[in-house]
């Protein structure tokens, strides 16, 4: 008989021994089988049955020693029926009194078919919040080693609620170990997908700054184009922001017109090589529309051009094309846009040409408000000109009505002037002689007096006194004895006609000049005779006034003037 | 009509500026020939006046010229004397005195 001491001693080994055992085993099913192989033998069972289960889940595994396979593989498959009978914890949501042992005698189980007979230790326990184990052991083998020999002693059962409780907490650590690794793996898992949800992210990022950028610039566009209005200067600047916006190098869009034969192209980022000829352009266009998955020139449309490097190859392009779009505005009016290379080298993504071909679509907006524009302005400033020629011609007939009507009033008074006239002439009366007449002399008299050769109302050898006069043969004897100077008073023209043979010419109008150069060395004592005069002009008379007032002694006039002295046969000349 | 005064007004400047040189070579003093007057002077301004100086008297009178050589003087009382010019000279054709030859002091 083995003393108490050694008993104790003999059970702390055996705890010793077990904790050992199940201290570096880290697999749940080892562990079951670890202790299940442990504890049968200072307990002194024949056979064991272990079971760890999940109630919730109905779940588990069980374990067998000293048991038939058959009989232990149809055990293995009762787990269920086990859970029902020996976890009916499963229903109170996981509240499981924890680490606690429940010894189930044999006869109180619920269904005493589901374990081999003789297994009379029933011990259920928990584990953790979800896990539940089930331990049966026996028939015992009896002290002299025949089997069946009865109950556990106190020692016994202590020893094997000890155990119980190194198996609890193996089991725990094991769990918590298997949770653990399954929590690591679910996180590297999900690690993973953040991973590849990030990296998907951020392209998508990436995608969206890139959309953000190229809507911006088409933002930036549409504000520009709200001001420009030629077709030339839309091209340039779309063709400048799409370059901007996708980052290509360089590109060219041109509008060709084949109803005005002309070509409006904007091309950057190479040298023009003739594509703003007009046929160069023409046949662009043409293979643009061939390479499209356009069949007929549809308004208002845009296709994208397969495989543009080879489809325009030989157009003359100056760089190779990467995408390219060809569009119609109507019948005669088409289009072609073409991209080369990224600034990066990578080939547009298919949002990109996508959005290349929306955009384009919107330019084909912009050209036609253009061209409309244009037309519009044509319009007006023909109607304007028309307007013009229009006022012109109202303003012209007015002045042309007006002009008639005061002709026609004109006229009218003219006929009814000349009809008073008419019957006035009838009426011709010796008043109206009277007044011609005196207007006659009126006016007569206003122009004798305006004119410096006019007559004197009154003559003036009527104002002076009477000269002294000589006959024509006292003059003649005058000029043979005394040597008296006979003076011509009249004007040169009758003077070169005819005159007293060595008479001298002083008129009146020279008489001044005339009498300094001829007369002031003549003696104041040389007798002067002086004829010439009419009706109407005295210049004899004058003449003798201005001699005698020059203080000559003697100053005679020639009574009956010339014709005296030709009727006395006195000799003249010429 | 305006094109017309305009070219009339054009050509009359032209020909006031064609004869403004040979005017102002007549201008000056003359002095007559004849040596049995006292000393006579002809003297022809450049404002179109005039006068001839015998001894202490003189006669006033207005010139101008007519046509290419030809210079005629008005008298106050409405006389007119026609005259030749000649270079250095003026020869006046003076009824019933003849021709006068002025020769132009200081040439």
């Amino acid at each position: 008989m083995l003393t108490e001491l050694e008993r104790k001693r003999l059970s702390l080994r055996v705890l010793l021994e077990t904790a050992q055992e199940l201290s570096g085993i880290l697999q749940p099913r080892k562990i079951m089988e670890t202790f299940l192989l442990t504890a049968m033998g200072p307990i002194g069972a024949m056979r064991g049955v272990a079971v760890l289960a999940r109630p919730a889940g109905c779940e588990g595994m069980v374990l067998s020693r000293g048991l038939p396979p058959a009989e232990a593989e149809a055990l293995e498959q009762r787990l269920p029926d086990i859970c029902d009978a020996y976890f009916p914890y499963r229903d109170l949501d996981g509240d499981f009194p924890s680490s606690k042992i429940r010894v189930i005698r044999r006869d109180q189980a619920g269904s005493d078919s589901l374990l081999p007979r003789g297994m009379d230790i029933l011990l259920c326990f928990n584990v953790d919040e979800s896990h539940c184990g089930l331990l049966a052991l026996g028939p015992l083998l009896s002290a002299d080693g025949t089997g069946a020999g009865g109950e556990l002693d106190a020692d016994s059962s202590t020893l094997l609620h000890s155990l119980l409780h190194l198996l609890i907490g193996a089991l725990r650590g094991a769990l918590a170990v298997s949770n653990i690794r399954q929590l690591s793996v679910d996180l590297g898992r999900k690690n993973d997908r953040l991973t590849e949800a990030l990296a998907t992210s951020q392209a998508a990022q990436r995608g969206l700054d890139r959309r953000v950028h190229q809507l911006s610039a088409i933002n930036e566009l549409a504000a520009e184009m709200a001001h420009v209005h030629d077709v030339q200067g839309i091209l340039d600047g779309f063709l400048l922001t799409v370059l901007g916006a996708f980052s290509v190098n360089c590109g060219m869009v041109l509008v060709l017109d084949r109803l005005a034969h002309s070509v409006d192209l904007a091309l950057r980022g190479a040298p023009d090589t003739g594509l703003s000829g007009y046929a160069a352009a023409d046949v662009l266009v043409y293979k643009a529309f061939l390479a499209s998955g356009a069949r007929s020139v549809a308004p208002l449309t845009v296709d994208s051009v397969e495989n543009p490097a080879v489809a325009l190859a030989g157009c003359g392009l100056p760089f190779e094309g990467v995408c390219a779009m060809y569009f119609s505005l109507d019948r005669d009016v088409q289009g072609v846009l073409v991209l080369g290379e990224t600034i990066s080298g990578e080939a547009l993504e298919s949002e990109d040409v996508q959005m290349v071909q929306a955009q384009v679509g919107t330019l084909m907006g912009y050209v036609l408000g253009a061209r409309h524009l244009a037309t519009i302005t044509a319009l007006n400033e023909g109607l304007k000109s028309q307007n013009e020629e229009l006022t012109r011609t109202v303003n012209e007939l007015t002045e042309a009505r007006q002009t008639i009507d005061l002709l026609e009033r004109a006229g009218e008074r003219v006929r009814s002037f000349l009809h008073a006239e008419g019957l006035r002439s009838k009426r011709f009366s010796w008043l109206d002689c009277g007044v011609i007449l005196v207007a006659a002399m009126l006016l007569g008299f206003l122009f004798n007096l305006a004119s410096p050769n006019g007559v004197p109302l009154v003559p003036e050898h009527l104002k002076r006194p009477p000269s002294q006069t000589v006959t024509a043969q006292k003059a003649r004897e005058l000029q043979q004895s005394d040597g008296a100077l006979i003076v011509d008073a009249r004007p040169q023209a009758f003077f070169d006609q005819r005159r007293v043979r060595g008479a001298v010419n002083l008129t009146p109008a020279l008489f001044d000049m005339v009498y300094l150069m001829r007369f002031a060395q003549v003696p104041l004592s040389t007798p002067l005779i002086v004829y010439g005069g009419n009706i109407s002009r005295r210049w004899d008379e004058e003449v003798a006034t201005k001699l005698t007032a020059r203080e000559h002694e003697r100053v005679l006039v020639l009574e009956d003037g010339l014709s005296s002295w030709e009727a006395r046969g006195y000799p003249v000349e010429p | 009509m305006r094109r017309m005064l305009l070219g009339a007004l054009a050509s009359g400047l032209l020909l006031l500026g064609a004869c403004r040189g040979p005017v102002e070579d007549i201008v000056g003093d003359y002095e007559s020939e004849r040596v049995d007057l006292s000393p006579a002077k002809l003297t022809l301004r450049s404002d179109g006046g005039g006068a001839l100086t015998v001894g202490a008297e003189e006669a006033p009178f207005r010139w101008e010229v007519r046509e290419e050589g030809r210079i005629v003087l008005h008298t106050r009382q409405g006389g007119v004397i026609s005259a030749l010019r000649r270079p250095g000279l003026l020869e006046l054709d003076m009824p019933g005195s003849g021709k006068q030859i002025f020769r132009k002091a200081g040439k």
